[in-house]
């Protein structure tokens, strides 16, 4: 080894750089958002998933949800013609992917703040998920849908998840978490833990809470984007 | 002794480098070092500062970016948002409360329901005497009343166990002052007051005998 010090200089110059980039930037730009105090009841919002929904992030994470979905909303507004005339409208929020229906919005920054990992995805092979919480009344409607997509959307693209659901003889009286679909006589199918906390995962999905600030500074009038003629 | 060979054939034959010039040439090259000068060191140093100065300065210049703004259709102002933290009103902290019990009769919009629900904005009720609303809101409604020229008759739950005087004092604020409606705001000590002068009452007010109070 002679030339110790300039290797060493010269690793340190590769890693120094590549934080310079992408870490520091990042973190000046948004590693001072944080939980937001609510004036008027003193709550904190983002706030973190409880237990069994932090573990059903990992699930999440492990059976690769993300390279179907994705978990952030826009707000993009395009145009189109209707009735002749050019309006506007937001595709993300026109499929009710945008949480509360009266007051949609899109996911901010501080959204994930709470998040262990993001999940914000690339590709929409299905829905966006970052609301599904406000779509599904229960986790019975969720496991359904994991347990054969098929069976709730004719033709879905999404692949069953049927491995996360066991096959049992029913022993005594019929499991309360039990699903609603066709099994062998004297079974029944029912989430194994797994299952039941992406389940928990997905209905805490939900971006409910409006930040007051973020609201302000993300109303744009429909009108004035026609005007900019996009 | 002859040479066994023709002498032309000797570089052929016999090692260019002896062992002793091998090694010293190797003896050289162990020694040679690049020297990193203090040059060479400034050098690198001032590109490391450059670069991070050219980092720092493209974040901070980053086209006006606002991690608080999503929307890419939102230009910001020249020098950025301001921002606004509001002070705590009455009337906001009224509205926390009403969403939370008001709105499945009254609605969001303060609308009411027609023909089931009376209406709060533009109710002469709501911008009247605040000694007739807070008894509504402290024991509650039943009979027929007349709000904004339409007739009503239904029931309307007490809040007085459930809500404290400052909660229905802000509530009365923030009706009072919202959907167009513009009246003074009711104070806790006026809803204490009321609480206190209705204590054994439990029955719902009619609204005619409201009518009588605070002529
Ligand atoms: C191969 C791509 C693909 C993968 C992988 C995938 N999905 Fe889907 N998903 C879809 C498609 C397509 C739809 C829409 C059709 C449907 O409803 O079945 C969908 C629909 C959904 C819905 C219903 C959304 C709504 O609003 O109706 C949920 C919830 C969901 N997926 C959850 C998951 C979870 C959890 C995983 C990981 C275990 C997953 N998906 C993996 C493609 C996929
Ligand atoms: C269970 C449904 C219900 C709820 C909840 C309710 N109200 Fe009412 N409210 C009524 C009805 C019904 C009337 C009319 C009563 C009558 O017919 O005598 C009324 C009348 C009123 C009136 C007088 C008439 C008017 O429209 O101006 C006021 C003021 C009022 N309510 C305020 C409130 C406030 C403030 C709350 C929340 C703390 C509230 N109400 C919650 C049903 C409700």
């Amino acid at each position: 080894m002679n030339n110790g010090l300039a290797l060493f200089l010269g690793v340190a110059g590769v890693f120094a750089f590549s934080w310079g980039a992408f870490i520091l930037p990042a973190h000046w730009q948004l590693g001072r958002l944080g939980q937001y105090r609510d004036p008027v009841d003193e709550t904190l919002h983002p706030s973190a998933a409880p237990g069994l929904a932090a573990q059903g992030g990992e699930v999440y994470a492990d059976l690769g949800c993300v390279y179907c979905h994705t978990q952030q909303v826009r707000q993009t507004t395009l145009t189109r013609l209707k009735e002749g005339k050019r309006a506007a409208f937001n595709p993300d929020f026109e499929r009710k992917w945008a949480g509360d229906a009266n007051q949609p919005r899109p996911s901010y920054a501080r959204d994930y703040i709470q998040d262990r990992r993001v999940f914000l995805g690339q590709v929409r092979l299905g829905p966006d998920l970052r609301n599904v919480g406000t779509r599904f009344p229960d986790d019975q409607a969720l496991y359904k849908l994991l347990f054969e997509p098929q069976a709730v959307t004719k033709d879905s693209l999404m692949p069953p998840h049927a491995f996360l659901f066991e096959t049992r003889p029913i022993v005594g009286e019929r499991s309360a978490k039990a699903l609603a679909v066709p099994a062998p006589p004297g079974c029944e199918v029912v989430p194994t833990p797994r299952a039941e906390a992406l389940a928990a995962y997905l209905l805490n999905l939900k971006d409910t809470y409006d930040y007051p600030e973020e609201r302000r500074r993300n109303m744009l009038p429909s009108a004035a984007i026609l005007e900019g003629d996009r | 002794m002859s040479e066994p060979f023709p002498p032309s054939h000797a570089p052929i034959e016999r090692a260019a480098a002896s062992d002793d010039s091998l090694q010293r040439a190797h003896a050289q090259l162990l020694h040679y070092r690049p020297q990193l000068t203090r040059g060479v060191l400034l050098s690198i140093g001032a590109l490391i500062a450059v670069l991070l100065a050219a980092t720092l300065y493209f974040t901070h210049n980053a086209g006006g970016f606002d991690p608080l703004v999503a929307n890419e259709d939102v230009c910001p102002p020249k020098g950025g948002f301001q921002a606004v933290t509001g002070p705590v009103t009455p009337a906001l902290l009224g509205k926390r409360v009403y969403l939370a019990n008001c709105i499945q009769c009254h609605q969001t919009t303060g609308l009411g329901v027609p023909g089931t629900f009376p209406p709060l904005a533009g109710s002469d009720w709501v911008t009247g005497p605040e000694e007739r609303i807070i008894r509504i809101v402290l024991q509650g409604a039943n009979g027929p009343i007349t709000v904004a020229g339409k007739n009503f008759n239904g029931v309307m739950t007490p809040f007085a166990p459930v809500l404290k005087d400052d909660e229905i004092a802000n509530v009365l604020t923030y009706i009072r002052s919202e959907w167009g409606n513009a009246a003074p705001e009711v104070k806790p000590e006026t809803v204490t007051r009321i609480r206190s002068e209705t204590a054994g009452r439990t029955a719902p007010w009619a609204p005619a005998e409201l009518l009588e109070i605070g002529k």
